[in-house]
C-alpha cells in the first residue's frame, strides 16, 4: 500500500497553472526522486503535500487518510516533514531550541526537557552536536542546510520532503548530506527528495518522477527514467551524463 | 494544555488574592441615600412660560409650520459630558414652550448635529443648519466652538445666543447674545477681572482671608485667564503665592502636585481645573492623607463635586447659579429644577441645575425673548437685544458691553452640608460664606 | 523649590503605584503587538469597558469588585479570541489590523457615551474605608502613605505580568508562541497549532484587559475619554519594554511614571506628558550606540 497517494493535484494561482492534474506516490520507506527544470513545479508540489499550499483540485492521502484539506499542523502530527530550500531557522532560538520544537509539537508531541534531549540525539546523528547550544547566526550554509533537515527529523516523521538540501554545497559537503539521506531510509521515513543534482538523485533514489511545465512526465527505476526519450528531449536537452 | 492551565492557574491565583484583600479591605458599601432620594424630594412645579412676555397656554397643542432651532453641540469626544447637558436643557425648553402651546401657535423644533468635540466640525455644522435653512440658531458649548461656528453664523446674518461661551475676550460682534456674561466691560483685556474680584470680595467677607495660596491650573484658555485674574487679585490683596503650576487638560495623576500643594499647605488652594480634576485632585490628597485648608475650583463637573461626597463640604466652586433663593425660587426656576431633573436623571446625567444647565435655559430665554418681542426674524431679534434687558434665570442680562458682555454675573458657590448653595455676592446669595482655613 | 526627601520618595512610590496599573494595560497591548503582530488599540478600550462594566456590576447589583472578575475575565477572553479570528477569517495584514482596531478604538469611546453616558462616574465613594483610606507605611520604614487601591494594582500587575512572563518563557505553549512570532509558517509545519494559540493569546491578551479595567474603575474615576490619557504611556512602555515582554512593559510602565512624577514635582507639571515621549525618544536614538558598545564588548571578548 502506499503511504501518499497524489492524484490530479493541480495548483492555479490565479490565470497561471503551476501544477496541472500531477500523480505521485511513495511507498512506506522509499527514497522518490522528484525532478524537473526551474518552473517545472517541483517546489509547488512539495508545498501542496505539505500543506503549506492548499490545492485548486485533486486529493492527497497520507497513511490510508484523505489529508487534501488538512493543515500543515495536522500534516505534522500525521507524520510529514519538510525542510525549506532556502534555510528558515528560528532566529532568536539556538539550534537546540530550533530542533527541539519539532519535537516538541510534532508527531509524539513530548515535554521541553525531552524534546530538548531527542533534540541533541538528533543534532549527533546530523553532525551539529557542538553546534547545540549556539545561535543559528553562526551556522555555515551547509550546517544550516543540516539543520533543516535536524528539524523535519525531529518531528519523526513518515515521510520527509527534501527541498534541495545539496544546493550550494561543496563535494565532500554533498556527499555527507547523500549519507544522511540514505541514513534517513534505514531510520525507515519515505523520502521526497528534490535536487538539481540529477547523479545525486539518481545514485539514491528508488524511483524518480520528472515534472515539466507542471505535469508528470515520466517516473519509474533512475535507469528507465534517464533514458527516457521524453525526458532527454524535453527537460535535460541531451543525453544525461549519469 | 495552554489553553487551559494558564487562566486557570491565573483564575485561582487571582481569587485567592481577591480573597485575602476583601478580608484586609472589606468590600463595598452602598451608601444609598445619595442623589436619588434628593431627586424625589424636589417639589412638583406649575407650568409657567418659560419668559416673561409669553403666554402658557396648556391643552392647545401648537400646529402649522415648526420653527426650527439649529445647533451643533458636543454628543461625543471629550467635551460630551456638558455637550450633552446642554442637548437635554434644548430638548426641554422645545417641550416646554410646545406645552405651552408653540410660539404665536406654531411649535418649535431643535435640530442638533454631533461635533465630536472638534471646532473645525463645529463650522461645517453651522453651514450645513444655514443650508438647511432653519429658522433660527442655538450656539454651541465651549470657547472654541462658539468661535467656530461664529463665522458661519455671522455671515448668515443669524442671532447666536451662546451659553457658555469661555472665550469673552474674543470678540464676535453684535449678534452675539451671551447667557453666561462675564465682564461687563469695554477692554477686552479685563473680560476676568470682574470675576476675581467677586472670588477676592467672597474671601475678605469670611473675615479670614486667605495669606497664601497655591494654584493649579489646566492648560485651558479660560482656566488660564481667569487664573492670571484671579493671582493679581490676590497679591494686590497680600496673599503670598505659595506655588502657580499648570497641568495638560485630561491629567489623571495630580500625585505630584498634591505632593507640592502639602510641601506648601496654603490657606487657599485654587484648582483652575475643569471636569473630574477635583476627583483627581483629592483622589491624589487621600493617596497621601493631605487635606488641604480650603479649596476653591474653578469649571468642576458637577458629578464630580457631588461624588466627592463629605470631603467636599467647604469647597468653593464658581457658579453663575445654584437651586437656591433668590434666583432659584421663582416660578420659572421653580419648573425647570423639576423638569431638569427628570430628564437628566433618565440619561445618568447630574440632576440638579447648576451653572451648566442654568446659563443653557437662560441661552434659550434670550432667543425666545428676543423671537416672541422683535419677531420670528432674525435682523428683528438681532436689533431688539441690543435695545432691551432681558429675564433669565440666572438674572437680568443686558448686551451693552465688548462683545455684548453687559454686566458680570460670575458667583461664588459654596458646598454647604452636602448641598451647594451660592454665597456671593449678597443680593443672589442664599447662604454665608463659611470660611477659615 | 525645595522638596523633602519624604515627599520625592512619596511621589516616587506613587509613581510605580500607578505604573503598576499602566504596566497590566500595557501588558496585553505588549503580548498583542508583539506575538500577534496586532498592535490593538482597542485593548485599551477593552481596559475601559473592564472599568464601566465593574462600576456597573458593583453599583447595580452591588458585587464585590473582585467577584465581577467572574463575568468580564471570561466575557473578555470570548471578545478576544472573536476579535482574533476576525482577523484569521479576512486574513488581515497588520496595517488592516492596526486601522480595524484603531476604528474600534473610537466606537468604544462613543458607544461608552451612549450607554454609561459621558459623564463622570465615580466608584469611591461607594467603596469602603478599608479600600480608600491611605495606610501609612509601618516603623522602621519611612512614613510614607499608600492607598489599599494601589496595593491592588501592584498585586494585581505582578501576578500577571509574572505569569504572562513564566508562560511565555517556561511553558511549552509560550515556546509554541515564541516559534509562531518568529515564522508563523514555519512554526506550523513543525506541529505548531497556530490559528487555536493566536486565538488563545488574544483571548487571554483581552482577559487581562478585564483585570485592569477592575482596577481603573477603584482607582480613578471614568469618562469615556480615559484611554487617550493612557495611550502615551501604555504606548510607550510597551515600545520601551521591548514588544512581546511583558515585564519589560511593566517596568518600563513604573520607571516612566516614576520619572513622570519626579518631574511634577519640581518642573512644570504640563510638560510631565512629554516626559515619557521624550524618554522614548532618547532611547531610540541610544539605541545604535549600546549595540555598537554591546557588540564591542562582545568581539573583545571573542578574540
Amino acid at each position: 500500500m502506499s503511504l501518499l497517494r497524489c492524484r490530479g493535484v493541480t495548483k492555479r494561482f490565479g490565470g497561471v497553472k503551476a501544477l496541472s492534474e500531477v500523480d505521485l506516490e511513495v511507498a512506506a520507506g522509499e527514497i522518490v526522486g522528484l525532478v524537473g527544470p526551474n518552473g517545472s513545479g517541483k517546489t509547488t508540489l512539495l508545498s501542496t503535500i505539505a500543506g503549506s499550499l492548499p490545492v485548486t483540485a485533486g486529493t492527497i492521502e497520507f497513511d490510508g487518510r484523505d489529508i487534501t484539506r488538512a493543515s500543515a499542523h495536522r500534516r505534522a502530527h500525521a507524520g510529514i516533514a519538510r525542510t525549506f530550500q532556502v534555510p528558515r531557522p528560528l532566529g532568536s532560538f539556538t539550534v537546540e531550541e530550533n530542533v527541539a520544537t519539532a519535537s516538541m509539537f510534532g508527531r509524539h508531541a513530548t515535554g521541553r526537557a525531552a524534546a530538548l534531549d531527542r533534540a541533541r540525539d538528533v543534532l549527533k546523528a546530523v553532525g551539529l552536536a557542538a553546534h547545540a547550544g549556539h545561535a543559528v547566526d553562526s551556522l555555515t550554509l551547509h550546517e544550516r542546510k543540516f539543520l533543516e533537515i535536524a528539524r523535519a527529523v525531529a518531528l519523526d516523521p513518515a515521510l520527509i520532503l527534501l527541498d534541495e538540501v545539496l544546493g550550494g554545497l561543496n563535494p565532500s559537503e554533498a556527499a555527507l548530506g547523500m549519507e544522511l539521506i540514505a541514513s534517513l531510509r534505514e531510520r525507515g521515513m519515505a523520502v521526497i527528495y528534490i535536487e538539481h543534482n540529477v547523479r545525486a538523485v539518481s545514485t539514491l533514489a528508488d524511483r524518480m518522477y520528472v515534472l515539466n511545465q507542471g505535469q508528470n512526465l515520466a517516473d519509474g527505476t533512475p535507469a528507465d527514467v534517464l533514458n527516457d526519450p521524453r525526458v532527454i528531449e524535453a527537460y535535460l536537452g541531451g543525453p544525461v551524463d549519469a | 494544555m495552554f489553553h487551559a492551565s494558564r487562566p486557570a492557574v491565573r483564575g485561582l491565583a487571582l481569587s485567592a488574592a481577591a480573597g485575602l484583600l476583601l478580608t484586609a479591605c472589606g468590600g463595598v458599601v452602598k451608601d444609598d441615600k445619595s442623589a436619588d432620594d434628593r431627586v424625589a424630594d424636589i417639589p412638583d412645579a406649575e407650568l409657567v412660560a418659560p419668559i416673561a412676555g409669553m403666554e402658557c397656554t396648556e391643552g392647545t397643542p401648537p400646529t402649522g409650520e415648526p420653527i426650527v432651532v439649529g445647533g451643533s453641540l458636543s454628543l461625543t469626544g471629550p467635551l460630551a459630558p456638558t455637550g450633552t447637558l446642554h442637548d437635554e436643557v434644548a430638548d426641554l425648553v422645545v417641550d416646554w414652550v410646545n406645552d405651552c402651546g408653540g410660539i404665536d401657535g406654531r411649535p418649535l423644533e431643535w435640530k442638533v448635529i454631533d461635533d465630536q468635540s472638534t471646532p473645525a466640525t463645529v463650522t461645517s455644522n453651522y453651514e450645513r443648519l444655514i443650508g438647511d435653512k432653519v429658522d433660527f440658531v442655538m450656539g454651541p458649548y465651549g470657547g472654541a466652538a462658539t468661535l467656530a461656528g461664529a463665522g458661519p453664523v455671522t455671515r448668515a446674518g443669524y442671532a447666536y445666543p451662546t451659553a457658555t461661551n469661555g472665550a469673552p475676550d474674543k470678540l464676535i460682534g453684535e449678534n452675539h447674545f451671551p447667557a453666561w456674561q462675564m465682564g461687563g466691560v469695554d477692554d477686552p483685556e479685563r473680560m476676568f477681572d470682574a470675576q476675581a474680584q467677586t472670588l477676592l470680595d467672597a474671601l475678605e467677607s469670611s473675615g479670614n482671608p486667605p495669606e497664601s495660596a497655591f494654584f493649579a491650573t489646566a492648560k485651558f484658555p479660560t482656566t488660564l485667564s481667569y487664573r492670571g485674574s484671579v493671582v493679581a487679585a490676590l497679591e494686590g490683596a497680600g496673599t503670598t503665592i505659595e506655588g502657580d503650576v499648570e497641568y495638560d487638560l485630561g491629567t489623571t495623576d495630580f500625585s505630584s502636585i498634591a505632593i507640592r500643594i502639602q510641601n506648601a499647605d496654603p490657606d487657599l488652594v485654587y484648582l483652575g481645573g475643569i471636569g473630574a480634576d477635583v476627583t483627581n485632585l483629592y483622589q491624589a490628597f487621600d493617596a497621601i492623607g493631605y487635606e488641604p485648608r480650603s479649596i476653591y475650583v474653578s469649571l468642576p463637573a458637577p458629578a464630580a463635586v457631588a461624588a466627592l461626597g463629605d470631603k467636599a463640604d467647604g469647597m468653593m466652586i464658581s457658579s453663575i447659579y445654584e437651586d437656591n433663593p433668590p434666583l432659584g425660587d421663582t416660578p420659572v426656576a421653580r419648573y425647570f429644577t423639576k423638569a431638569y431633573s427628570e430628564v437628566a436623571q433618565k440619561d445618568d446625567l447630574f440632576p440638579f441645575v447648576e451653572t451648566q444647565a442654568a446659563a443653557s435655559l437662560a441661552a434659550w430665554q434670550i432667543l425666545l425673548t428676543g423671537m416672541t418681542e422683535g419677531g420670528l426674524d432674525n435682523a428683528a431679534v438681532i436689533a431688539w437685544l441690543n435695545a432691551h434687558e432681558v429675564d433669565t434665570v440666572v438674572g437680568t442680562l443686558n448686551f451693552d458691553g465688548f462683545n455684548n458682555y453687559g454686566i458680570d454675573i460670575n458667583r461664588v458657590a459654596q458646598v454647604q452640608d452636602g448641598k451647594r448653595v451660592l454665597v456671593w455676592p449678597e443680593d443672589v446669595a442664599g447662604a454665608e460664606l463659611d470660611y477659615n482655613p | 523649590m525645595s522638596v523633602s526627601s519624604l515627599a520625592l520618595a512619596q511621589t516616587l512610590l506613587n509613581g510605580a503605584l500607578l505604573g503598576c496599573l499602566f504596566g497590566s494595560i500595557a501588558l496585553g497591548l505588549s503580548v498583542k503587538w508583539g506575538h500577534l503582530g496586532v498592535a490593538d488599540f482597542f485593548h485599551l478600550s477593552l481596559t475601559l469597558l473592564g472599568a464601566y462594566l465593574t462600576y456597573s456590576l458593583v453599583t447595580e447589583l452591588l458585587w464585590d469588585p473582585f467577584l465581577t472578575l467572574a463575568v468580564t475575565v471570561p466575557a473578555f477572553f470570548v471578545v478576544g479570541v472573536g476579535v482574533q479570528y476576525l482577523f484569521h477569517l479576512i486574513d488581515a495584514q497588520p496595517f488592516t489590523t492596526l486601522l480595524i482596531t484603531f476604528a474600534l478604538f473610537i466606537v468604544t469611546e462613543s458607544v461608552v457615551s451612549m450607554i454609561w453616558s459621558p459623564d463622570l462616574l465615580n466608584l469611591r465613594p461607594l467603596l469602603a474605608d478599608g479600600f480608600t483610606t491611605s495606610i501609612r507605611l509601618p516603623d522602621p520604614l519611612p512614613r510614607l502613605a499608600v492607598q489599599p487601591i494601589d496595593l491592588v494594582a501592584l498585586v494585581c500587575a505582578a501576578l500577571m505580568v509574572g505569569l504572562a512572563t513564566y508562560a511565555l518563557r517556561s511553558t511549552r505553549a509560550g515556546r509554541a508562541v515564541q516559534a509562531m512570532r518568529q515564522d508563523a509558517a514555519i512554526a506550523e509545519t513543525l506541529g505548531v497549532r497556530v490559528l487555536p494559540l493566536t486565538l488563545a493569546v488574544s483571548g487571554l491578551a483581552a482577559a487581562t484587559a478585564a483585570v485592569a479595567g477592575m482596577v481603573v474603575s477603584l482607582r480613578m474615576p471614568l469618562t469615556p475619554t480615559l484611554p487617550l490619557q493612557w495611550i502615551g504611556v501604555v504606548v510607550v512602555a510597551t515600545m520601551l519594554g521591548g514588544l512581546g515582554r511583558p515585564l519589560g512593559a511593566l517596568v518600563a510602565a513604573v520607571v516612566l511614571m516614576m520619572i513622570q512624577n519626579a518631574w511634577s514635582l519640581w518642573f512644570p507639571p504640563q510638560w510631565a506628558p512629554a516626559v515619557t515621549f521624550g524618554v522614548l525618544f532618547l532611547f531610540l536614538a541610544l539605541q545604535p550606540l549600546t549595540r555598537l558598545a554591546r557588540e564591542r564588548i562582545t568581539s573583545g571578548r571573542t578574540a
